[in-house]
């Protein structure tokens, strides 16, 4: 369930791949071009879901194209060129973030499940409405919405898993973690939006059918 | 956080709910040890609750996944143009090209 999430990064077809890392390589101008009009608008929807704001996404896109020239010679073409493209892209993300100022957030522990001293749930957990699975305008902006309160520490971990598909071990990389502790943040980071995202699913929140 | 790995009081002892939510994920992806696993869904047989709570964790999950899945049409795919003259502007600007 919580393995890599996603294989959504389409790649480039492996022929076309091929031709276009010789002419890259080569430091053909037009590859150059062809390779930020092909994997650019993934990129940038990559840096849209982790940094938001879009001047600070068109940042991150140009320093990872910038990356990525620079170290052309250091792919070797085993991956796919998208998926090691969006590498860089997810690390300039993190680069950004680290330096960006942090707004005030609330406890992780404010939006974790409590407990009685026996180890019973303080509160019953309500069962929620199969309207939350529904594929809606209205409930995917409300999800963003909730994953955007995330504590950032557990949001990142939470993007980088669940949406970006990057395993346990590269995410583990990517933030100087530990596997153990990504598991951690990671779980929390779930258990803090189910919780936020309770009210409007529960059976008798916001997506719940009307009763008659 | 209770790790599966922890004193759980004996083999014997039936899962706490506080462990139970805490072996989520562990459990979801199949990393707790048989008798714990065992324990585990002994546990959901018996607590209306926890099952309304891994249920809603995993409506959870597929829900953030849903919130993000449309950014892959085609039409988020396009570059703007201003974005896409400043790449090449800063690549042609290269000292080492």
């Amino acid at each position: 369930m919580s393995g890599p999430a996603r294989a959504d990064i389409r790649p480039v077809p492996e022929v076309d791949q091929t031709d276009l890392l010789g002419r890259l390589r080569a430091g053909e101008d037009a590859a150059f071009d062809e390779l930020v009009q092909t994997c650019g608008g993934r990129m940038l929807a990559v840096a849209r879901r982790m940094l938001g704001r879009e001047e600070d996404s068109h940042d991150a896109v140009q320093d990872a194209f910038l990356s990525a020239f620079r170290s052309m010679g250091d792919f070797d073409g085993r991956a796919q060129l998208n998926t090691w493209l969006h590498r860089i892209t997810v690390n300039c993300c993190l680069m950004r973030l680290r330096t960006r100022r942090r707004r005030p957030e609330r406890s992780i522990e404010d939006f974790l499940p409590v407990f009685l001293e026996d180890g019973h749930q303080r509160t019953s957990t309500p069962r929620w409405t199969p309207e939350a699975s529904a594929d809606t305008r209205e409930i995917r902006t409300l999800v963003r919405a909730k994953i955007d309160e995330l504590p950032e520490q557990y949001r990142i971990v939470l993007m980088l898993r669940d949406i970006e598909g990057l395993s346990t071990e590269e995410t583990a990389v990517c933030l100087d973690m530990n596997i153990s502790a990504v598991k951690t943040r990671l779980h929390r980071a779930r258990q803090a939006l189910r919780t936020l995202l309770e009210p409007a699913f529960a059976a008798t929140g916001q997506f719940s059918e009307p009763h008659p | 956080m209770t790790t599966p790995t922890d004193n759980l009081d004996g083999p014997a002892r039936p899962l706490t709910c506080r462990q139970v939510l805490d072996f989520v994920m562990l459990y979801l992806d199949r990393e707790l040890p048989p008798d714990t696993h065992e324990r585990f869904e002994h546990h959901l047989g018996e607590c209306p609750s926890c099952v309304n709570y891994l249920r809603s964790y995993m409506q959870t999950i597929r829900l953030e996944r849903l919130a993000f899945e449309h950014d892959e049409d085609p039409a988020h795919g396009v570059m703007p143009a201003d974005l896409l003259n400043a790449i090449c502007r800063a690549r042609a600007a290269r000292p080492d090209r």
